[in-house]
């Protein structure tokens, strides 16, 4: 499930006019989520935010170690990969389990404002908080008009 | 910086109960929490636990879920711990209710 939200949070500033953009993200999230290897129909839900200045994408992972985690970048498709391992400890039996291990991949093509090499990631809480800034050659520049 | 939240969700989270000889332990999925949030009480043999989320601007979701607990556990030593969006109770049980090897003396 991919939630698109708008935001004036994080310094985003508004959104307006920019939802032609982002509804091709949310489809391309989507295309590629069908292709997505998972187990146990366990999938980490993401959210999908634009502002200004770029994209956030938040991935659900409790219990995920940073380690377990992989990020890569190939051709403008970001792939978020892991694993979450629910091991039963020593001496301990389960009683009731409802939480899921889970092995996942999604596959998100990045727009074309956005500078790859500039992807950025942090960890908390068990929220993946992934930054993908626009580049600054996405900006409008006017070119000038040699006179002769 | 503040925002006026727009909507409101319960959300029962999900959760694993351990045993062992000594305790349980209950696991929760508790995905970004403010920690200086999380409420647990433990009232008669009822365990509850809340917790709120804010980190979606414009959405705040509230975690509750109850738990009923053996009376056989020692409720001063009930310790929760809130790492990696998991929230850990454990619950200790009393000692005199812990299995006991009773040794056979050979005559």
């Amino acid at each position: 499930m991919v939630h698109f939200v708008t935001t004036n949070d994080r310094g985003f500033p508004g959104t307006t006019g920019v939802s032609g953009l982002f509804s091709e993200m949310e489809r391309l999230l989507r295309e590629h989520d069908a292709a997505a290897s998972e187990v146990a129909g366990a999938r980490p839900r993401i959210f999908a935010r634009y502002g200004a200045t770029g994209y956030e994408l938040d991935v659900e992972l409790p219990g995920v170690q940073q380690d377990e985690i992989q990020l890569d970048v190939r051709r403008g498709v970001l792939t978020i990969s892991g694993e979450r391992k629910l091991d039963v400890p020593e001496g301990f039996r389960s009683i009731r389990r409802e939480r899921a291990p889970f092995r996942f991949s999604r596959s998100v093509q990045l727009p074309e404002d956005v500078a790859s090499d500039a992807v950025q990631a942090s960890m908390r809480d068990g929220l993946l908080t992934i930054r993908l800034p626009k580049s600054a050659t996405s900006e409008p520049k006017r070119i000038q008009i040699a006179s002769h | 910086m503040t925002q006026k939240a727009e909507t409101s969700r319960k959300v029962r989270p999900r959760a694993d109960v351990l045993e062992s000889d000594n305790e349980y332990r209950i696991a929760l999925d508790l995905v970004g929490v403010d920690r200086e949030k999380i409420g647990l009480t433990l009232e008669q043999e009822t365990l509850k636990v809340t917790a709120q989320r804010g980190t979606t601007p414009g959405e705040l979701v509230e975690f509750e879920r109850e738990f009923g607990v053996p009376s056989a556990i020692d409720r001063d030593k009930v310790t929760a711990d809130y790492a990696r969006g998991v929230l850990t109770v454990t619950l200790p049980k009393q000692a005199n209710s812990k299995p006991r090897r009773i040794a056979v003396s050979l005559a």
